[in-house]
């Protein structure tokens, strides 16, 4: 667990610790002009160094924070909550960050934390959906697959797709050819197309290929008219 | 009357950050007073804010604590889009919803605080006063906002202009040393001294409500 930045202060269960020093006027004015968002960064970094030194700085700077909100809205200060105990109300929040061990926020920025009215959640045993490492990179092991299986597929249909899809065979030249009915142009491509859709092109009643073309210039060879 | 401060070199005026912003990035390098000055600074209006939801004086302090150790977590996720304490609102507003939701608990919700989105200080569920202010809430602030209004008249007429155009008119120093017609570090020197006057006399009156709960 990464140490927490907080510390608990020894006055922390004192609501508000009478012996503290008076924070000295360049730390009240410095927290004075911080109130008004005033204060360049060199300054700010210089007064938090002197908040370190000096706590009474706290109550200064809650009293001039007071101050404003009772101008702006003064009915409404003292409603719904403790007043004089903010200070104590930091401490508790700073001993309970110190014992929960909360990180710094750099460092803990991920998970937030559950609230403390269900910390008796967090006393209960592990849980398939638990936040542990193991799972988190098996999940990142199964995504990574997923996405290479995809990008596997894809690329196995685009090289595919980039094929050309026309036949490669070289083009017959179309041979003109003299029959009874006269010149006939016999092109291999033209059988081929008429061969293939024989099966599938006009059928007669009888479930038959009709034949198409050539059936309609169908003759006995003389040859087989003269063997009778 | 105490003399007049001298006026601070320009190069302390010149510059207006946001001091929120400021403190967010000192507490996310680690620092944890500046995270303790923004816990100061909201932990009251927070507190309201909660006090609207739930009328149980402890879950309200659990919530509002709860609230502000998610906000430290989350410190690094916040980048400043938005006002800090739009923000933590948000988180308070959450937080309370679910410590409600875990608890089942019937939440004593007063309407406004679910109807309003409203993330500036005049939200009716801030500073609207219902039934959930206790007679001593109340009479607590009526107190302060007299002491602070006598403190107030008492002030050098210099001091309580000063104070009056930043804290209610909203005004920069450089704007107000325009209207007031001098150097902005002399601005700040007389708001300084206005708060110290005013918190002389704020001081033992929260130094006898300390832990005093309405």
């Amino acid at each position: 667990m990464s140490q927490s930045k907080f510390s608990v202060h020894p006055e922390s269960a004192d609501p508000l610790p009478t012996n503290r020093m008076t924070p000295s006027p360049s730390t009240r004015e410095s927290l004075s002009a911080l109130v008004d968002d005033e204060l360049g960064d060199e300054e700010l970094a210089a007064l938090l160094e002197a908040c370190q030194q000096d706590e009474a700085a706290l109550d200064c700077w809650n009293r001039y924070q007071l101050i404003g909100e009772a101008l702006r809205a003064p009915t409404a200060v003292a409603a719904g909550g403790v007043l004089g105990a903010e200070r104590a109300f930091v401490n508790r929040l700073s001993q309970r960050l110190a014992q929960e061990g909360v990180a710094a926020p750099l460092a803990s920025a991920t998970p937030v934390r559950q609230p403390v009215v269900a910390e008796v959640l967090q006393h209960r045993g592990p849980v398939a959906n638990d936040g542990v490492f193991r799972w988190k990179l098996v999940a990142g092991v199964a995504c990574l697959a997923a996405v290479s299986a995809m990008a596997w597929n894809v690329s196995g249909l685009l090289g595919a797709a980039s094929e050309p899809q026309l036949a490669q065979a070289p083009l017959a030249a179309s041979v003109m050819v003299a029959s009874p009915q006269g010149v006939v142009v016999r092109d291999a491509r033209f059988e081929e197309l008429l061969a293939a859709h024989r099966q599938l092109g006009a059928t007669s009643a009888l479930q038959e290929p009709s034949g198409f073309l050539r059936n309609a210039v169908f003759d006995m060879p003389q040859a087989a008219v003269a063997g009778r | 009357m105490s003399a007049e401060l001298p006026p601070l070199p320009d190069k302390v005026a010149d510059k207006a950050p946001d001091s929120d912003a400021q403190l967010v990035e000192r507490s996310v390098a680690g620092d944890q007073k500046a995270f303790e000055l923004l816990v100061i600074k909201y932990q009251r209006r927070i507190q309201r804010l909660i006090g609207r939801m739930v009328r149980d004086v402890d879950l309200v302090e659990d919530i509002a604590q709860d609230t502000f150790i998610r906000a430290y977590r989350a410190l690094a996720q916040f980048r400043g889009e938005a006002q800090f304490y739009t923000w933590l609102y948000r988180i308070a507003i959450n937080t309370a919803k679910k410590a409600l939701m875990d608890l089942k608990r019937n939440p004593t919700v007063s309407e406004n605080a679910y109807k309003s989105d409203d993330d500036d200080e005049t939200s009716p569920v801030e500073n609207e006063l219902t039934s959930s202010e206790t007679p001593d809430a109340v009479l607590a602030s009526k107190e302060i906002a007299q002491i602070i209004n006598a403190a107030m008249e008492a002030l050098p007429e210099e001091l309580r202009e000063a104070i009056t155009l930043r804290e209610i008119e909203g005004l920069s120093y450089e704007e107000i040393s325009v209207a007031m017609s001098c150097p902005v570090g002399t601005v700040r020197s007389r708001i300084f001294r206005a708060r110290e006057a005013i918190s002389a006399k704020v001081k033992p009156l929260l130094e006898n409500q300390s832990g005093k709960r309405w």
